[in-house]
């Protein structure tokens, strides 16, 4: 290689890079607007397909205010971004803390009370923050989803789940590091009481691997490296929705699946807390209940609210299990110690 | 300049100008690394009441739990490293002796995994080594076997190649760096002399190449040691947890772990340890590395035949090379090329190209991955410039260590870092959390210590009779800078330029907690795709990633850089 040639490339790169700082450098973040209400969300909300894009334009445009949602990455993050903030807080509301997270966000104190009177809609079992400082906005279940055209006699109860014909057949979350992963442990307690780790014991040779978060256990199932995967009772909707396909499908088990309810709370010494109410009572409208199922993914708290028709193939279990939060907030640490220390044997 | 002039220049080349030159980058990583840093550690080295105390490290130490994953955590790594040696060394010593068309090519694309999000290595890894992946089916097909016939995954020795497809590279490009400066002569003397095959290794050229296989070593353990989603997914679970686990436990869901934040000390402490290594290594292998005597390399091609032992050895080589590096790279990219619906069915379109090009949320996780990528080279190529010639001009006793702790945002998980930015400036009147600048430090923090490791090597490499000869000529500081250090360097500049870069373009993690919406990186944007089930538009995302850092790659080979 003779030096003009290096020279052309050096500068050309260089300029190449230059280009694109300034490119966007001005396309980027210009001054922002002042809003007149922050949200915190989890990440999958504020995606392009999350219910944000699709909910927020018709508060702004019903109450003529600006909103400003900030992804702080996922639901456990949203909680931790605001507990961190306390003295000091940059938000109006949190969203996304569900029935197991709540005892610690009661706990911190960083939350205000407020009763809105949509809530008479709701069904009372839904309604889990007896406080009012967690407002349920959408529920779902727990459930493994499993692979029709591979699996032919799936699992009927968490007890054949552990049976020796599912060997290696079955990915779950890590409780430490996912929702779900969490979730499964606490309907093994649920279920199995202080049995839960004898279960365990039980159902590991049947896991092929446990992963750090749901997205790859997921990923993991649709390329078929185990025909079933702890996931929620809507994920079949997705597949008949979108790729319209019925061959992934939910289990309801028999003893009922585990409960999760996701709500969002106004926060003590939030800069607008009369717009943050507002908020609250449209959550529970028909305009954003509606937009739940097919980009959230979960039920409407609502239940006037019409489900699309690929929910069909989204299951609700005639039984549902849950631990109370109080339980939780005591246990939970040990319990998962105790899990690891099962698991990592 | 005058002759006047000279007692205060000397005073400025001796000891002012160093010191002025690092006020920039010290203020810059006081206030970006070492403080919020700082705020995360110090919870670990604190009581209950906040007074300083060792009782969680020491509750820690004595925890069996705790020790067993620590001990597995360094365990896993040395094998892996051990592992990651074994396979780049045939391939430096490819490199370093023989000339072969696609040399470049292969040295680019060998770098990418090395920024990939590790989300994408791991289906990557799944779709081609899995039990439903591309290797299993095949054999199934070929041989009519009704179960998958290669059972690689979850097991520890998933994790092993995981690790080696990750690192391999590095001790590749590391050591033929220093083998291709020792000139064959030696070893055909010793042959002269009756030392052959192993024994010639072993007492001749192993002793002149060991400073670059330590370094790289030190390098890879450090890696190995912060690897995390590898270890728990492919290793099949909890049974292998390493202490990254924990430590990100401690980062999303509790807060005020104190023994969270315990281990994170510990695993900073050992991540520096070898970082000290890796500095006493590196000096030792670039003062070999001064010997250079260029010659003449033959063509790989005459050596690849068939009926020869060797050439036979090297095609393996090569083979087994491009199924573990390529496979799961090219798997990605062909599976973003599908139409919806699983991986059965085959049909092929260009479907999530058109749609990430055509605008909207998509071409702007792009263009700002572009835009913070070029804003962390323009702040982390003059930061690490700068050190590394400070760095390799400076003596003094514990410099050393002082080096070592510089690097140290190697040794740190970029999650402890987005949450130190957190910790730290809560309370801060001026908002950093949330705006483009805290992002663009993030990704500068974590892609400077490349640029140092790249350029350092070359300024040590410079013969100090150059810049002597400079002087006694006339030449001032600047102009010495300017006319000689720094033509001399520009090499390396751009292999620094091209990591920084991929580096800031693979970033997630801390971005993950920085961002806000109008911030989106494509990383952000594969972890928000897989998360809705759009696994496809994940592939065409990663394989865009790979396009680029790819490219910037090439870029350092086509300049004959190295690294």
């Amino acid at each position: 290689m003779n030096k003009t040639q290096i020279h052309y490339v050096e500068v050309a790169s260089m300029l190449l890079l230059l280009l694109f700082a300034t490119g966007a450098a001005i396309a980027a973040p210009a001054v922002e607007e002042e809003a007149e209400l922050v949200i915190y969300a989890y990440d999958s909300f504020v995606a392009e397909w999350g219910p944000a894009p699709k909910v927020i334009p018709k508060f702004e445009e019903k109450y003529g205010v600006k909103v400003k949602v900030t992804s702080v990455g996922d639901a456990g993050q949203v909680l931790n971004r605001a507990i961190l903030e306390k003295d000091n807080p940059q938000a109006d509301i949190v969203l996304g803390i569900d029935n197991n997270m709540l005892s610690r966000a009661l706990e911190e104190g960083v939350l205000e009370p407020y009763r809105s009177p949509n809530l008479k809609n709701i069904p009372e079992q839904l309604v889990f923050d007896a406080t009012h400082s967690v407002t349920p906005f959408d529920y779902g279940y727990f459930a493994f989803v499993y692979d029709s055209e591979v699996l032919e006699d799936p699992p009927e109860s968490l007890e054949e789940l552990a049976d020796s014909r599912f060997r290696k057949k079955i990915i779950v979350q890590d409780p430490r590091t996912s929702s779900p992963g969490l979730g499964f442990l606490l309907w093994t307690i649920a279920v199995y009481g202080d049995g839960y780790l004898e279960y365990w014991s039980r159902l590991q040779p049947n896991l092929l691997t446990i992963t750090d978060g749901w997205d790859t256990a997921y990923g993991m199932f649709t390329s078929g490296e185990a025909p079933m995967v702890l996931s929620y009772t809507t994920s079949p909707a997705y597949h008949v929705e979108y790729e319209q396909t019925e061959r992934y499908r939910a289990l309801l088990f028999e003893k009922g699946n585990y409960l999760q309810i996701e709500g969002m709370g106004i926060l003590k010494g939030a800069p607008h807390p009369q717009t943050a109410k507002m908020f609250i009572d449209f959550i529970l409208s028909e305009d954003f209940q509606v937009e739940i199922p097919l980009t959230n993914w979960m039920y409407p708290v609502d239940p006037a609210v019409v489900t699309p028709e690929s929910f069909r193939y989204a299951p609700k279990p005639e039984r549902s299990l849950q631990l109370s939060a109080e339980e939780i907030r005591t246990n939970q640490e040990r319990w998962i110690n105790a899990w690891v220390k099962l698991v990592s044997r | 300049m005058g002759k006047t002039g000279q007692p205060l220049e000397a005073a400025w080349t001796g000891r002012l100008l160093p010191l002025l030159l690092l006020a920039g980058p010290a203020f810059f990583l006081f206030l970006f690394f070492y403080y919020p840093l700082g705020s995360v550690l110090v919870g670990g080295l604190t009581d209950q009441s906040g007074a300083l105390s060792l009782a969680v490290i020491y509750a820690l130490l004595r925890d069996p739990y705790y020790l067993k994953i620590i001990g597995f955590t360094v365990w896993q790594a040395i094998l892996s490293t051990l592992l990651s040696v074994l396979l780049g060394l045939p391939g430096a010593y490819l490199l370093a002796r023989y000339e072969f068309r696609g040399k470049r090519l292969v040295q680019a694309l060998t770098t990418i995994p090395f920024v990939l999000p590790s989300i994408v290595v791991v289906l990557g890894f799944v779709r081609f080594f899995g039990n439903n992946g591309v290797l299993n089916r095949l054999l199934m097909a070929l041989f009519g076997l009704e179960e998958p016939a290669l059972k690689v995954l979850y097991s520890f020795q998933a994790i092993l190649l995981a690790h080696a497809f990750y690192n391999f590279p590095i001790v590749v490009r590391i050591v033929s760096s220093l083998w291709r400066r020792i000139h064959p002569g030696t070893e055909e003397a010793a042959r002269s002399l009756g030392a052959h095959g192993f024994r010639l290794f072993w007492r001749v050229t192993l002793p002149q190449i060991l400073p670059g296989i330590l370094s790289a070593a030190a390098l890879v353990f450090i890696f190995c040691l912060l690897s995390f989603a590898i270890v728990l997914v492919l290793g099949g679970g909890p049974r292998y947890s390493t202490l990254e686990v924990e430590v990100y436990r401690l980062a999303k869901v509790s807060l005020d772990l104190k023994t969270g934040s315990a281990l994170a000390l510990v695993g900073a402490v050992i991540s520096l340890v070898f970082l000290y290594a890796y500095i006493k290594a590196q000096q030792r292998s670039s003062f070999a590395e001064q010997m250079l005597e260029d010659y003449e390399r033959p063509r790989l091609a005459s050596m690849l035949r068939l009926r020869s032992p060797r050439g036979m050895f090297y095609l393996l080589y090569l083979l087994l090379m491009a199924v573990v590096i390529l496979a799961p790279m090219v798997t990605v990219v062909a599976y973003s090329f599908q139409v919806r619906s699983g991986w059965g069915q085959q049909a092929v379109s260009l479907e999530w190209y058109r749609r990430i090009f055509s605008g909207g949320a998509y071409l702007r996780a792009v263009l700002n991955s572009l835009f913070f990528g070029a804003m962390t080279v323009l702040l982390a190529l003059p930061m690490g410039t700068l050190l590394a010639y400070v760095g390799s001009r400076s003596r003094f006793t514990g410099s050393q260590l002082l080096q070592a702790l510089v690097m140290l945002p190697i040794g740190i998980s970029s999650i402890i870092l987005g949450l130190g930015y957190l910790k730290a400036y809560r309370n801060f009147p001026w908002h950093i959390v949330g705006s483009w600048y805290a992002i663009v430090f993030a990704h500068t923090v974590i892609a400077y210590p490349f640029v140092i490791r790249v350029t350092s090597a070359t300024f040590r490499k410079m013969k100090p009779s150059l810049p002597e000869a400079a002087r006694s000529l006339g030449a001032g500081p600047w102009q010495l800078f300017w006319h000689l250090e720094l033509p001399l360097v520009r090499f390396a500049l751009i292999t620094g330029a091209a990591f920084a870069f991929g580096i800031s373009v693979g970033e997630i993690n801390a971005t993950l907690i920085l961002y806000n919406e109008k911030m989106i990186t494509i990383p952000v944007m594969i972890y928000r795709l897989i998360g809705s089930y759009n696994f496809i538009g994940a592939c065409a995302m990663g394989s865009v990633l790979m396009l680029f850092c790819f490219l910037a790659f090439l870029i350092i080979d086509r300049v004959g850089g190295e690294v």
